[in-house]
């Protein structure tokens, strides 16, 4: 008989009703993929990346398709921080499922209002603190490039929010470990990881990048192995706890992430392409788990960290 | 008057799938809701593989729309590994296909005299487009470019709805020798029309834009884009707004726009 709770998941002082979370920039900001299936297969949205101001994103070419991969550049194209409260913030507080507000700043000023704001608004959950878009030129990757500038925006933001901070990394660095130690010491309540691969694609017959922005992240099931290895590296650094993603297309990738260690999944580009992922995903981690005859799924956690 | 429905998630049995010009194909499916909503000018997005690679979905304008069979159609060319998938699927195989999706063209207003402009591919629009006018008893003409005459397609199937057809083809095997920009600055020195439709390459939008404005035609545009989503998630689709510097995305605010409110 399966626990009825099975899938329940404790991520930092959330209670989620599953372990699958969205991965920012893939749901919009809920109503999308509410028109075609159940959010309450959904432990809790992340929200497409909010700003101070508004911003209209990149110029040309913004999406290219490689090997069991995509690169886009899209550039944190959102409406801002008061926008996003007053339009999006009402559907999302409809919905029985915590909205975590994924928030980007060019400066360590900007993510502080950014959290004073959010903490303020009915409705916000949590925080995800990007220090890892590969798409915007000022901030962004910049900040998560190296320990000092990473633990320094993780202290902004917990100087202005009491809502639970999960930081989103950057694969795009040398050692992974090593920065997410860091934000754990300055303060964050979980990590997230793995932001995009940085990129790139040309065109063999215009002999030109094709991404307007020239460089791109790449997502899709071509990361999953990287993305695997470094929750595998991060959960043997932190005691914190870790919200996977990076390739995620069925329960058996998602399943990977949680014996590496993962507390919850997020899953981005394969909603993209079967927007039913989300819900065929809970269905089959949850049948797995039954089968391992566990009552939670946290149960699962790191066990491919055993001797 | 027909429902308007959100897109669904459907696996739509094939019951058609065959050539109609050189490389051109047309592939029907059976999907009464889709039938029953779809609009002229809306597409689908098609996965052609169930595995990682080729990744994405594509989108494809809706080519026929058929209530009585409840199906829906749409026509293409091999251009790539995802279009080349698609050309192997057999009849009875399901598709697995989101639609209808996106904003299809703008009938509101009476059109008595309708001229619709389509570039290669640009003409898989247009059928569905000239059914729902001649039933509205605007007059149609069609003119149809393509680069070589083998690539024609919907001549006849056009010709049987009412709809004048004239056609331009780079080698010289169309009615006009020449680009279907050049046929329609002829065609617009003869007649008098209330309404352009139009359909293509970017580049050659741009042209018949121009050649509309110059002639005083209102153009209605349907544009290609690279999608990953097709739902307005993923933002990857933009086309720059004729006005100040903000973006459309074209899966939620197109295909079909308004020409003066992009900018080529």
């Amino acid at each position: 008989m399966a626990s009825p709770g099975i899938m329940q998941t404790k991520l930092a002082s959330l209670s989620l009703q599953s372990p699958l979370l969205t991965a920012s920039g893939t749901s919009g900001y809920g109503q999308e993929f509410s028109r075609l299936f159940d959010l309450h297969h959904l432990g809790a949205i992340v929200v497409k990346g909010i700003t101070l101001a508004p911003r209209r994103g990149n110029p040309g070419t913004r999406l290219v398709e490689t090997s069991a991969g995509l690169i886009n550049s899209i550039g944190l194209e959102n409406p801002g921080v008061e926008e996003f409260i007053s339009r999006e913030m009402p559907f999302l507080r409809q919905q029985k499922i915590p909205a975590i507000v994924n928030i980007s700043g060019n400066t360590l000023e900007e993510y502080a209002a950014l959290a004073a704001r959010l903490s303020g608004a009915d409705g916000v959950s949590a925080l995800e603190v990007n220090i890892s878009c590969p798409n915007v030129k000022e901030g962004g990757m910049a900040f998560g490039a190296n320990c000092e500038s990473a633990a320094a925006v993780t202290r902004a933001v917990r100087e202005h929010s009491n809502l639970p901070l999960i930081v989103k990394l950057s694969p795009n660095v040398t050692d992974i470990s090593s920065i997410a130690l860091a934000v754990e010491g300055a303060g964050a309540d979980a990590i997230s990881l793995i932001n995009t691969i940085l990129g790139m694609a040309i065109d063999v017959h215009s002999k030109r990048p094709i991404l307007g922005n020239i460089m791109g992240g790449l997502s899709g099931p071509a990361i999953k192995p990287v993305a695997l290895r470094m929750v595998w590296q991060v959960y043997r650094a932190v005691k914190i706890p870790i919200v996977g993603m990076g390739g995620i297309s069925n329960w058996q990738d998602a399943a990977e992430f949680i014996l590496a260690g993962a507390t919850a999944v997020a899953i981005g580009t394969a909603s993209f392409v079967n927007p039913l992922a989300i819900p065929e995903i809970h269905h089959g981690l949850k049948f797995y788990a039954e089968k391992q005859g566990v009552k939670n799924i946290a149960e699962l956690r790191g066990l491919a960290h055993q001797q | 008057m027909r429902l308007v429905t959100t897109p669904l998630l459907v696996q739509a049995p094939i019951v058609e799938h065959c050539l109609v010009a050189k490389e051109v194909w047309r592939l029907t499916l059976c999907s009464p809701h889709i039938a029953l909503a779809a609009q002229p000018g809306q597409f689908i997005n098609v996965r052609p593989s169930s595995g990682h690679d080729p990744l994405l979905r594509r989108p494809f304008c809706i080519n026929r729309i058929s209530l009585e069979a409840q199906t829906i159609s749409i026509l293409y060319k091999i251009v790539g590994r995802g279009t080349k998938l698609l050309s192997l699927y057999k009849v009875g195989e399901q598709v697995d296909i989101i639609g209808p999706l996106g904003q299809g063209f703008k009938l509101t207003k009476p059109m008595e005299r309708v001229l619709l402009v389509a570039g290669g591919m640009g003409i898989a629009p247009m059928y569905p487009l000239a059914k729902e006018l001649c039933a509205k008893g605007s007059r149609v003409t069609c003119l149809l470019g393509v680069r070589c005459a083998d690539d024609l397609a919907e001549v006849g199937e056009l010709a049987e709805l009412g709809v004048k057809v004239a056609t331009a083809s780079e080698d010289s095997g169309g009615t006009y020798h020449g680009t279907v920009t050049g046929l329609l600055a002829k065609t617009l020195r003869d007649d008098d029309f209330s309404q352009g439709f139009a359909c293509g390459p970017n580049a050659m939008l741009s042209a018949v834009k121009d050649v509309c404005r110059e002639a005083r035609l209102p153009l209605q545009i349907s544009i290609e884009s690279m999608m990953a989503c097709g739902l307005g998630v993923c933002l990857g689709c933009t086309c720059p707004r004729g006005e100040g510097d903000m973006y459309w995305h074209v899966c939620t605010d197109g295909p079909v726009f308004n020409a003066e409110e992009v900018s080529l």
